[in-house]
């Protein structure tokens, strides 16, 4: 009973740093937002009060910043939850988007959609193929080696990694040096300041097709840790639960990455946390990898577009923390060995 | 509950034949040790009847139905498996641990309640060691954690608890402990399959022993009419002093070479 006031104890600490990482990033910009006018702004949508603030605030906190908090929040979101689902399918603390090599494919896939000048839509399902392909890939070599281990993945997703993103220079090498270059490599350094309506509206339908099903079979997820013979000794279908995770992390990953590029990182660093703060047990790590995730992003974000007069693509600060974490998840992944 | 194997065959990908014409009848109610040397086939055995390998030949019954017709939930009900090593990657507690073992049982979006939780405390109790339900598994000592994964096995309350080698890289005491459970659940009805590559354990803590030789079986029989016939000595290889000893409530067996 103890240990379950405890989960929820900490999922309410996670609640809460969410709404606080909303409301900071509300606040902060280049044009300031006090609280007490933030407060009275968001309240005036839902019970009529006298109209206290400048009218440019309003349409700041609305137009401006609501859409972006919501996309970084979606975007973290789905980027934690498909790193917590790599790590469990591959038994694999230092899985991600980032370390397969799927980060790579999914932007190798939207560059290429780019080039060809296809919209959204057609960006997310490129990223998707070509994500899903390097998953295909890493299985399709690990299984041809015997030595399972940490290490040995990473070089496979080295390898994998390198292969896309020699693609991906190909591409802009192709591409038109005037207008379709700049847009790739602005977009493969990750930001969230040009999206468009239609992209927020598809980018949170794809999240909530591919989060919910998984937030119902959060517990099923812990299942994924076990052997081969335990998970069918226990009546596990393993091979219908790994197609479902991986499905759903591939589909969140490039849904992310066609919305706002390469962010880095995330995968990685935000399931370690959380699982650092409340134990394993997927049916707390998958909720709570979420809400962590989406207030990373949220602050960075803030970050972003408030440390500069002009905006640092998130994609770099991301990479400021997740680099030097990977380092230290390789440290000790040396010292356990 | 009564398991049949017959004529059952195996070979990997390089056509190497694992499994030869293996034959053999397994109930509920006995303790079965599986003995043989390294590369016997003694794992590759135990993963055909989990059906995570399909035989090439022959077929495994249970009570009469074939293996391949029984679905993953149903197979649940007839074997637990308790891996030689158990490790998994992220530190689950003790009870988030045995409650895996409710999979099979719940449904495809509902997690284990309370009523599993109490099963599962209830189980850590049988074995004394309720204290752990809140530890870590990487920070359990070696025979902790065996009987924490026995609990689990108990908690998928299957008729047949499978264990590959669970007597490997424990303490002696732990050793002793480890077979001594096996051997009370096993007077509950429990049945019991179990490899080792200890003949003096095998010996003492099993109502019949089946030895594989190079895929064959060599000998499935009671350790008494084993060790009057000498098939210990021809499949080691060695001269070996066997001898019964009864410890006054039990018949053990010492094994030494000569």
């Amino acid at each position: 009973m103890k240990k379950t006031d405890e989960r929820k104890g900490k999922m309410l600490i996670f609640i809460v740093l969410f709404i606080l990482s909303i409301l900071i990033s509300f606040q902060i910009g280049r044009y300031p937002v006090s609280p007490v006018e933030l407060v009275r702004i968001l309240i005036s949508r839902i019970i009529p009060i006298e109209e206290s603030w400048p009218s440019q605030a309003e349409t700041v906190v609305f137009n401006i910043r609501l859409p972006r908090i919501a996309l970084s929040s979606v975007i973290g979101a789905s980027l934690a939850l498909s790193g917590l689902l790599l790590q469990q399918v591959f038994r694999n603390p230092m899985a991600s988007q980032d370390v397969l090599g799927s980060a790579s494919a999914s932007a190798f896939g939207a560059s290429l959609a780019l080039l060809m000048g296809a919209n959204y839509m057609m960006v997310s399902l490129s990223s998707f193929l070509f994500g899903i392909l390097s998953l295909l890939l890493i299985i399709l070599i690990s299984s041809r080696i015997r030595k399972k281990d940490s290490f040995t993945l990473v070089l496979c997703g080295i390898m994998v990694s390198s292969l896309f993103t020699s693609a991906t220079s190909f591409v802009k090498l192709v591409a038109d040096t005037n207008e379709t270059l700049p847009a790739i490599t602005y977009f493969l350094m990750g930001s969230l300041s040009s999206f468009r309506t239609s992209d927020l509206i598809l980018v949170f339908t794809v999240t909530l097709v591919a989060s919910i099903p998984m937030i119902l079979i959060s517990w099923r997820i812990n299942l994924l840790s076990l052997s081969e013979e335990e998970a069918i000794s226990m009546g596990v279908n393993m091979t219908r639960l790994r197609f479902v995770s991986i499905t759903a992390s591939t589909l969140l990953t490039a849904s992310s990455v066609a919305a706002a590029g390469q962010i880095g990182w995330i995968g990685l660093v935000i399931p370690h946390f959380t699982r650092m703060i409340c134990g394993s047990n997927t049916k707390i790590t998958v909720p709570a990898s979420m809400l962590l995730g989406a207030s990373f992003l949220t602050l960075v974000d803030t970050l972003a577009r408030s440390l500069t007069t002009s905006e640092i693509p998130i994609g770099i600060l991301t990479s400021f923390v997740g680099a030097p974490f990977f380092l230290y998840l390789i440290r000790r992944e040396a010292n356990r060995t | 509950m009564i398991i049949n194997a017959l004529s059952l065959g195996f070979s990997y990908g390089n056509g190497k034949e694992v499994l030869k014409d293996v034959t053999f009848t397994l109930r509920s109610e006995s303790m079965t040790v599986l003995l043989g040397r390294n590369g016997a086939g003694k794992s590759t055995l135990f993963r055909l009847m989990l059906k995570s390998l399909m035989p090439k030949n022959g077929v495994i019954t249970v009570d009469g139905i074939s293996l391949d017709s029984i679905e993953n939930r149903n197979l649940a009900k007839v074997f637990s498996y308790i891996p030689q090593s158990s490790y998994m990657e992220f530190s689950y507690t003790v009870l988030d641990t045995i409650l895996m073992a409710s999979s099979s049982r719940l449904s495809l979006f509902s997690s284990p309640g309370k009523k599993e939780k109490e099963e599962a405390r209830a189980l850590l109790a049988l074995f004394n060691i309720e204290s752990l339900c809140d530890r870590t598994m990487e920070n359990l000592s070696g025979g902790e954690r065996q009987l924490v994964l026995i609990a689990r096995a108990m908690m998928q309350k299957a008729s047949f608890i499978i264990l590959d080698e669970p007597t490997s890289n424990l303490d002696y005491g732990n050793q002793l402990m480890v077979l001594e459970t096996l051997e009370r659940l096993n007077r509950e009805g429990i049945g019991i399959i179990y490899s080792t590559h200890n003949p003096e354990l095998a010996l003492s803590y099993a109502s019949s022993i089946l030895i594989l030789d190079k895929g064959m079986i060599s000998s499935y029989d009671s350790p008494e009419k084993l060790v009057e016939s000498g098939t210990l000595q021809k499949l080691y290889g060695k001269n070996l002093y066997i001898d019964k000893v009864f410890t006054g409530e039990n018949e053990r067996y010492v094994c030494i070479p000569k």
